[in-house]
């Protein structure tokens, strides 16, 4: 057998001989391994998956944002697309993408609503996307008057065509025009489209690109070599020139350079959470690893004289190390696969928590090479760790009196203070992840008890997309608008029916800049912007919004009558103030509209969003072919969705299925992202609870029988058992406060972090704080208990005879 | 006498030193020993005895003076080579036997063969060899739990002579005995150095150190006297100078 074998063979018997000590060392491995991996899974999902790109590193978003407000970046508008795209210097090329909802019909069933994406043409070109089958889209697809193509996701392409490959070359109907199928992109290609949509190509004609529809979501390449920095310098000179050229539209406007990584991972809250979840994960591992350290220190110091032993009969530092090593690495082999079991768990368990629409989530958070390369290496990495220290300390032992008879007991291998500084690091942790979980528990609880500004219990929401070829002209939507509304007021239990073209909790519609009659914009300042979405005269009364001053949209205004708009109390203050902004008149998509009431805020992207300037623009005065319907009931609204379906089927048996949605689950899934991060913070937070709990028993628990002596004389002295037990206790804590004052350096460290993405109003308080401090102090209180109690029951003469 | 000794201790002295005090465990002795010489060291506890066979055994380091084994200075070399050396040139024998309860018998006599990185086939043959010699074959397979003091003694000293080292160190090796177990197990010594195996060995027990050939005594870390105790066997090269 060769000495590595024999080695092998020793290590294996050594931990048969500690089967208690193994145990606990790998279920502790298991469970922080595990946990982290699957939140791993989400973050690198999150953040790595969904840019599946080889250079990640030149992939880049072009945000518009106004100079004077930190407003949330804005798209580009088509003409700046164009200007950008020729000027700027620092990109091997741009690529616009404008989110569009299709409908696809294919045969006799009236076709489907289909989300999907208008982008540039050499999109696919640029960033190398190959579809698996067919083609993808190419420049001439672009051009005006070319034939119309379309890109099938994969997921689309197996739901609606069950994956038959000759698919591609037929044509379809895309909005009542024929449309061939060129290409379907692979699994796992959801740059361009995610699952379930499809891609054409975006045509702009240059002649009539507007500049103020800022709906394009713009993406770069950067030069081999060019940096963000320089990206951002290129912009602004190009920016600088615009504004001088279109000062209306472009002057007072900025466009900041951004990784794609960080956008699509869900902007600055959102990489802020998955930094927070990081630093969460490696705060587990630390834990682990404290864990684990001092199971092994303790089991070192049980060693001492065995080591001693193998260094007299001639084995040398290095063999020893790596002898403890290879023991360690052995534990990491057999925690390894429960690690992964438990991974799968909470990974299946944070699926549950994502909404059935965001179901291709469960791609990105996959179980791939790097997530199972993580877990190796996390394992790994803590087993090795842990493992240098008791294998240093065993090679420096000092083997003379080591050797000797009665030597090796308590001595040199494992001071007690390194114990104790582990356990304190691993309470510091535990307690700084509780309380961030429990601040967010807090943030998600003041998001969901905010006001929504109107009643969303009882509203439903569809939305239906018209189809150009048979509904061409702004006559055809108002028609179809005024029908609709007169067939869905008729479904039994439909209180009030209006119309809006981008309802509440969805797609917020893109942000337009307007003038305000007798103000000059200077050149420095950016033009004042808000939503501006186009609502029937019941818009108010269905989403049952309180109107502050003036009126709400009559039937008298029509299409011909004066121009008038609706703002909300947001755009009223910051752009009017005291003056008032009833009967001002501002300038909108090119007409001047008069403001005639002020509607009370309502968050329209998310509770978690701050209010934006809205603009409520009469539907008959500016028509739109995208069209969602809003019904307020007294019933449960989902009894009406059938009643919904027939009476659109009713109006025009050719318009896609479609989707019926309470008002309250549309508010509901914008909040699946945060709500997620918050669990898995919870199940952080409560496995580094149990784990520091674990720590402080471990090192209490050494701590007490090393101390049997002491004890004993103690008692032998007359100490009685509650004062030896006090000595125990008081140990637990001084850990614990020395534990408190870890979190509280930890949680200013991580502050800033956290302050990105908690809900306005959600901070650190000395209560909170010092209510979790007591209940961990508690915690590792109950922990020492039962070595309290065994030092309280110690026998002074079996104690000081085993001496 | 030859000038060829395999140890030789040239004014070697061991300072321990703590904040307050500095305490000499040796105190610049001077000490010889020849191939296949016994030589016992005596003294009374806290004389330096165990410090002393540390250093011989290269366990500990001196303060200052000179070790020379086998002619090499190895007061000069450092963990490895010191390691390297226990395993190829010396062999212990404990007073606690230090068994690795974990390991069984044979394992345990193996174990610096291991070390040295010997063959399986070479190890076998030379553990079974040494468990023979000490009468230990048909526990080969126990644990040292399983066995009495006296037989762990005695695979204690089958590990020490398995590498066939060329000095054999033996701290107390009686002490956890009793007088029947002791006896035999000094028996079995001096059978090992009566086939040429050169001994040193520290024993506060006189009927012991009177079966070496001779016996320095310490006194507070310093040598206090050494005396020839019986004939020197033929296998010596000659007594101390």
């Amino acid at each position: 057998m060769s000495p590595f074998v024999l080695s092998i063979r020793w290590a294996l018997r050594s931990w048969t001989r500690a089967p208690f000590l193994a145990a606990t060392a790998i279920l502790t491995l298991a469970l922080g391994v595990g946990v982290s991996t699957a939140v791993y899974s989400v973050v690198s999902g999150a953040l790595l998956n969904v840019v599946p790109w080889s250079d990640p590193d030149r992939l880049v978003v072009l945000e518009a944002r106004r100079l004077e407000e930190s407003t949330q970046g804005q798209g580009a508008a088509p003409g700046m697309f164009l200007d950008w795209r020729e000027q700027a210097r620092a990109f091997e090329g741009l690529a616009a993408l404008q989110y569009w909802r299709f409908n696809l019909t294919d045969g006799d069933d009236g076709g489907v609503a289909v989300e999907g994406r208008l982008v540039s043409a050499d999109s696919f070109d640029l960033f190398e996307i190959k579809p698996a089958m067919g083609r993808g889209l190419v420049p001439a697809d672009g051009e005006p008057g070319a034939p119309r193509v379309a890109v099938l996701s994969h997921g689309l392409w197996r739901r609606r065509y069950g994956e038959d490959s000759s698919v591609v070359g037929r044509q379809i109907q895309i909005d009542g025009e024929p449309t061939t199928i060129v290409g379907i992109l692979g699994e796992e290609q959801f740059f361009l489209a995610p699952p379930d949509q499809l891609v054409m190509p975006l045509r702009i004609d240059p002649a009539a690109a507007s500049r103020t529809d800022r709906s394009l979501f713009v993406m770069g390449l950067l030069r081999t070599g060019a940096t963000l920095d320089q990206a951002q310098r290129d912009m602004e000179l190009v920016i600088e020139r615009l504004a001088t050229e279109y000062p209306a539209s472009d002057a007072g406007w900025s466009v900041r350079v951004r990784w794609l990584s960080d956008v699509f991972a869900g902007g600055d809250r959102a990489t802020a959470s998955m930094l927070l979840l990081l630093a969460a994960v490696i705060f587990v591992l630390l834990i682990v690893c404290a864990n684990v350290a001092n199971l092994l220190l303790a089991r070192s110091a049980a060693r001492i004289k065995e080591m001693a032993t193998r260094a007299a009969v001639g084995g040398s530092r290095g063999q020893l190390a790596r002898q403890l090593l290879l023991e360690n690495a052995l534990l990491a082999l057999l925690a390894f696969p429960l690690a992964l079991l438990v991974a799968r768990g909470v990974r299946d368990f944070f699926l549950t928590q994502v909404p059935p629409y965001m179901g291709w989530m469960a791609m990105v958070m996959r179980f791939d090479l790097p997530v199972i390369g993580f877990a190796i290496v996390a394992t790994l990495a803590t087993v090795l760790l842990v493992g240098v220290v008791p294998a240093w300390q065993a090679s420096r032992v000092d083997l003379q009196s080591a050797l000797k008879e009665g030597g090796g007991r308590g001595a040199s291998a494992g001071r007690p203070w390194v114990r104790q500084l582990l356990a304190v690091a691993q309470l510091g942790l535990a307690i700084s992840l509780l309380s961030t979980s429990l601040l967010m528990v807090e943030s998600m609880r003041r998001v969901q008890t905010r006001d929504p500004g109107f009643d969303v219990e009882r509203v439903l929401v569809t939305e239906v997309q018209l189809p150009k070829a048979r509904y061409p002209s702004e006559e055809h939507w108002r028609e179809f608008e005024r029908r609709a509304i007169a067939e869905l007021s008729r479904v039994q239990g439909a209180d009030a029916v209006a119309s809006v073209d981008f309802p509440p909790y969805g797609f917020p519609g893109p942000l337009a800049a307007f003038e305000i009659e007798g103000e000059v914009t200077l050149p420095d300042k950016s033009a004042p912007s808000a939503l501006v979405h186009t609502v029937s005269t019941q818009y108010l009364d269905a989403l049952g919004l309180d109107l502050r001053r003036g009126r709400g949209i009559a039937d008298s205004d029509e299409g011909s009558s004066v121009p008038i708009a609706i703002v909300n109390r947001t755009l009223a203050e910051r752009y009017f103030g005291q003056e008032g902004s009833l009967g001002r008149r501002i300038r909108v998509a090119g007409s001047w509209r008069e403001i005639v009431g002020v509607v009370e805020d309502y968050p329209n992207r998310s509770l978690r969003d701050p209010i934006e300037p809205l603009l409520l623009i009469p539907f008959s005065q500016r028509p739109h072919p995208s069209l969602g319907f809003v019904l307020r009931t007294s019933r449960d609204p989902l009894a009406l969705a059938s009643g919904v379906r027939a009476a659109m089927r009713q109006l025009d048996p050719q318009l896609p299925t479609l989707d019926v949605f309470e008002m309250e689950q549309r508010m509901e899934n914008q909040l699946w992202g945060p709500r997620l991060v918050q669990s898995v913070m919870w199940i952080l937070s409560q496995v580094a609870l149990l784990l520091a709990a674990m720590g402080v028993y471990a090192v209490i628990s050494y701590g007490t029988s090393q101390r049997a002596q002491e004890f004993a004389i103690r008692a032998a002295l007359g100490a009685e058992p509650g004062q030896v037990a006090l000595l125990v206790l008081r140990q637990a804590a001084l850990l614990s406060a020395f534990g408190v004052l870890v979190a509280l350096g930890l949680s200013i460290a991580l502050s800033p972090l956290l302050a990105r993405m908690l809900y306005a109003g959600t901070g650190w308080s000395v209560l909170q704080f010092g209510g979790i401090a007591a209940v961990l102090a508690f915690v590792a209180l109950v922990a020492a208990g039962e070595p309290a109690w065994r030092a309280m029951r110690s026998d002074p003469m079996g104690a000081l005879r085993a001496e | 006498m030859s000038d060829q000794a395999l140890v030789r201790l040239e004014k070697v002295s061991k300072v321990f030193e703590t904040e307050l005090v500095q305490t000499y465990a040796l105190s610049e002795v001077d000490l010889a020993i020849y191939k296949g010489e016994f030589v016992s060291i005596a003294g009374p506890s806290g004389c330096g005895k165990t410090t002393l066979l540390s250093i011989l055994g290269l366990l500990d380091s001196p303060s200052s003076g000179r070790y020379l084994l086998e002619g090499n200075s190895v007061h000069e070399f450092g963990s490895t080579a010191r390691a390297r050396l226990r395993r190829s040139t010396i062999g212990f024998i404990f007073q606690s036997f230090n068994l690795i309860g974990e390991l069984s018998v044979s394992e345990n006599v193996e174990l610096p063969l291991t070390y040295q990185g010997m063959g399986a086939s070479e190890r076998k043959k030379r553990v079974g060899a040494a468990l023979e010699r000490v009468g230990m074959s048909h526990r080969a397979s126990h644990r040292p739990s399983q066995l009495s003091g006296g037989q762990q003694q005695r695979v204690a000293v089958a590990r020490a002579v398995v590498g066939d080292p060329a000095l054999l160190l033996a701290d107390e090796p009686t002490g956890n005995l009793d007088s029947e177990n002791g006896a035999q197990v000094m028996e079995l010594l001096g059978e090992l150095h009566q086939s040429g195996a050169t001994l040193c060995m520290v024993t506060h027990d006189p009927r012991y150190a009177r079966l070496a050939q001779r016996s320095v005594d310490l006194l507070d870390g310093q040598l206090a006297s050494s005396a020839e105790v019986a004939a020197v066997p033929s296998a010596a090269s000659g007594a101390a100078p």
